[in-house]
């Protein structure tokens, strides 16, 4: 006779309800939509992995500007703003995000918990629902975004506030941060 | 198998295709010019950023030109300082000299997450419709077994008395388990309830057999077991020639479900065999649960007194065999005899449940020497077969009967389960999504071929969806009219195939994780 299989579907998708609800929280809070990011004043967002060596594994905020051997950046979070400088040789490797990638959480969390309707198909359906929305959800996170896979570090000033460099009459640490666009999911 | 993860590996590609990062939306440029020249391919209206030396800037938002008179950038503009803080807006004509960098932007039109999943979702929904229309296809059930190393739903080595629906029906089914020479002091056998029904078990026994060197061990339909020696396979057919899965079936006839089939086997023997049996490794397509539940559901919210008045009122078996079976027949098996250039019937195989395979043989009669030919007559559409293959049969053997020794309920142990399992007056009652191990202890300095015997019945689950279809008349046809209820049924059921069976028999294969790979 058949099998259903019910309760380890249903333990799945409970685990990828869980997993698409972390994952439909924003990147960062200063990003803007897709739609309006070619109106966006600010810098892009930066994730920096640095190297070993380095006193932090990683260093996140706006990107303020570019120079020969520095990366300036802005953190802000919950009213404390850091300023960063990084040296361009402790980096490892950078993720800048243009815009707020769109993870597409209504269609996530329809295609976890469909294959509980669907009886013992769901043994197919829900892998194939996985692999499907991992490929999706990483193009929604690409497309939003450059590594240092694609660019290198020296046209990391296009995504910068302040892509001309940084002006010479002003002191970094007085810059405000971006503001947030909207409630951190 | 390999087509569907083709398909679906192409329509990964197809959508990581369409999906291709759009990466130029932001052009920077030192001379005014160029971003007026650079840019004029641009197909929706572009948007000038002005950056300033002192890191304020000017965003042209509509409308923007250069007066190479004036030397200057025009247009309406928004003015903000180094903070992006507002300071003013108004028509503007900004000096080309004032400026450091100018950057042009365009619009980014990108489709959503929910776009490239749409097709999947809508796939997913329609799934759903029609397991909600037809929750037959859907959900099913019966009890089963495997061994610890087993992984994956389709891996299951043995089904437990599928046929026993009600208490009258409840019997001891014994099973195959393909577990040959195993000489381990230790043997945990897996039971699970993986379905929407209630199992009533009367007991579980390991069936251990002594395995000489060289010998195979199977079990006949009846229960007997016997040694073999040597396996001669069918010389023209490929597909029947090896228990690897790839299954021979065919499938239901649109017209009448109880359209026969045949399938003619030769093989080579070496003549100095004498005492030659047929080894079948075999299960049903999903007919039968087809038309299980299909009664079930006929009988709507009577079905509780329906099943009750069917086991009050005389042998149920009797009833069920002059139902849809008497129509559907056995897997019967036929003997080319030269001499008498007929086919001699030698018996036939006959177990219900389309999961674990059943591995039996069959005693042929003492055949010609010589090359042998067999004919496999069975009813289009309801048997898968893996492997035929001929064997010579040793000797008869009695096996020897195991009590599980611990029994663990989903990892704890339950000596309460254990005296019911080996207490012939008790019964285990196992529901939805219950796990048990049971421990069994055989000698390790013997090698064994095992084999599983399960007593009991169950009892399935009524769905809701399912009281919508009561149809008594239809239910009464299909007992005492099976010939015609056959032929009025196989329009629904060739749905029914088409949609349920063939994915759901794609996905036998894995076990392991699906890959992209073929």
């Amino acid at each position: 006779m058949l099998l259903i299989m019910k309760s380890v579907i249903s333990k799945l998708s409970f685990v990828l309800v869980l997993v698409v609800l972390f994952s439909s929280c924003s990147t960062s809070d200063i990003l803007p939509k897709s739609s309006e990011a070619h109106q966006n004043l600010y810098g892009s967002y930066i994730e920096l992995d640095l190297k070993r060596s380095s006193k932090v594994p990683k260093v996140v905020g706006e990107l303020i500007s570019v120079n020969d051997s520095s990366i300036f950046i802005i953190h802000g979070e919950d009213g404390e703003v850091d300023h960063v400088e990084v040296m361009l040789d402790q980096v490892q490797g950078f993720r800048v995000y243009l815009f707020e990638p769109q993870y597409p959480v209504w269609s996530n969390l329809a295609l976890s918990l469909l294959p509980l309707s669907h009886g013992i198909v769901g043994v197919v359906s829900l892998p194939v629902n996985v692999v499907t929305m991992g490929v999706v959800n990483g193009q929604v996170k690409d497309r939003a975004s450059h590594t240092d896979y694609e660019i290198p570090l020296s046209e990391l000033y296009h995504f910068a506030r302040f892509p001309q460099g940084f002006p010479p009459n002003l002191k970094f640490e007085e810059l405000k941060a971006a503001p947030a666009r909207k409630k951190k999911g | 198998m390999k087509n569907y993860v083709l398909l679906w590996g192409l329509g990964l590609l197809i959508l990581s295709a369409s999906a291709c990062k759009e990466l130029e939306y932001k052009w920077h440029y030192r001379d005014v010019q160029d971003a007026v020249h650079k840019t004029q391919d641009i197909s929706t209206e572009s948007i000038l950023k002005a950056h300033l030396k002192n890191g304020e800037v000017y965003f042209f938002p509509g409308a923007w030109w250069v007066d190479t008179n004036s030397r200057s950038v025009q247009g309406m503009a928004y003015h903000y300082d180094a903070n992006r803080d507002f300071l003013d807006s108004a028509e503007r004509s900004l000096p080309i000299a004032s400026v450091s960098l100018f950057e042009v932007n365009k619009e980014l039109n990108i489709s959503s997450g929910h776009q490239m999943l749409a097709p999947l979702t809508v796939v997913n929904i329609g799934l759903s419709f029609v397991c909600l229309a037809n929750p037959k296809a859907c959900f099913g059930s019966c009890p089963t077994f495997y061994s610890l190393e087993d992984q994956g739903l389709f891996s299951a080595r043995a089904e437990g008395f599928s046929n026993a629906i009600c208490p009258s029906l409840e019997y001891a089914d014994i099973d195959d388990l393909k577990i040959s020479e195993y000489s381990d002091s230790l043997f945990t056998l897996v039971m699970k309830n993986e379905a929407q029904e209630t199992h009533v078990l009367r007991s579980v026994q390991l069936l251990a057999l002594a395995q000489n060197e060289g010998e195979c061990i199977y079990q006949s339909r009846k229960g007997d077991f016997y040694a073999t020696k040597g396996l001669w396979l069918p010389r023209n057919n490929e597909l029947l020639a090896a228990a690897d899965g790839q299954e021979y079936f065919s499938d239901a006839d649109a017209e009448n479900l109880a359209s026969k089939e045949e399938l003619i086997l030769e093989f080579d023997i070496d003549a100095s065999q004498e005492d030659l049996g047929l080894v079948l490794d075999f299960r049903q397509t999903l007919m039968t649960t087809y038309f299980i539940y299909s009664a079930l559901s006929y009988m709507g919210d009577e079905v509780a007194d329906i099943i009750a008045k069917f086991e009050n009122s005389g042998d149920l078996y009797e009833t069920m065999d002059q139902g849809l079976k008497s129509e559907l027949g056995e897997l019967e098996v036929y003997l080319w005899n030269e001499i008498a250039q007929r086919w001699d019937l030698q018996g036939s195989f006959y177990e219900t449940g389309p999961i674990a395979i059943n591995r039996q043989i069959l005693d042929l009669a003492h055949p010609p020497k010589g090359p042998l030919k067999l004919k496999l007559v069975m009813n289009r559409g309801l048997w898968r077969i893996d492997r035929a293959a001929i064997c010579s049969i040793q000797r008869k053997l009695e096996p020897q009967a195991l009590k599980p020794i611990a029994v663990r309920k989903s990892g704890i142990e339950s000596a309460q389960a254990k005296d019911e399992l080996n207490d012939p007056q008790l019964q285990l009652v196992s529901m939805p999504g219950d796990y048990f191990e049971l421990d069994f202890i055989l000698d390790p300095n013997q090698e064994y071929a095992l084999f599983l015997k399960a007593e009991g019945y169950y009892l399935e689950w009524m769905r809701k969806e399912w009281l919508a279809d009561k149809d008594l008349w239809k239910l009464r046809q299909m007992f005492k009219q099976p010939a015609l209820y056959l032929k009025r049924e196989a329009e629904a059921y060739k749905v029914y195939e088409q949609n349920m069976e063939e994915v759901f028999w794609s996905s036998q294969v894995p076990a392991e994780p699906l890959t992209l790979k073929p």
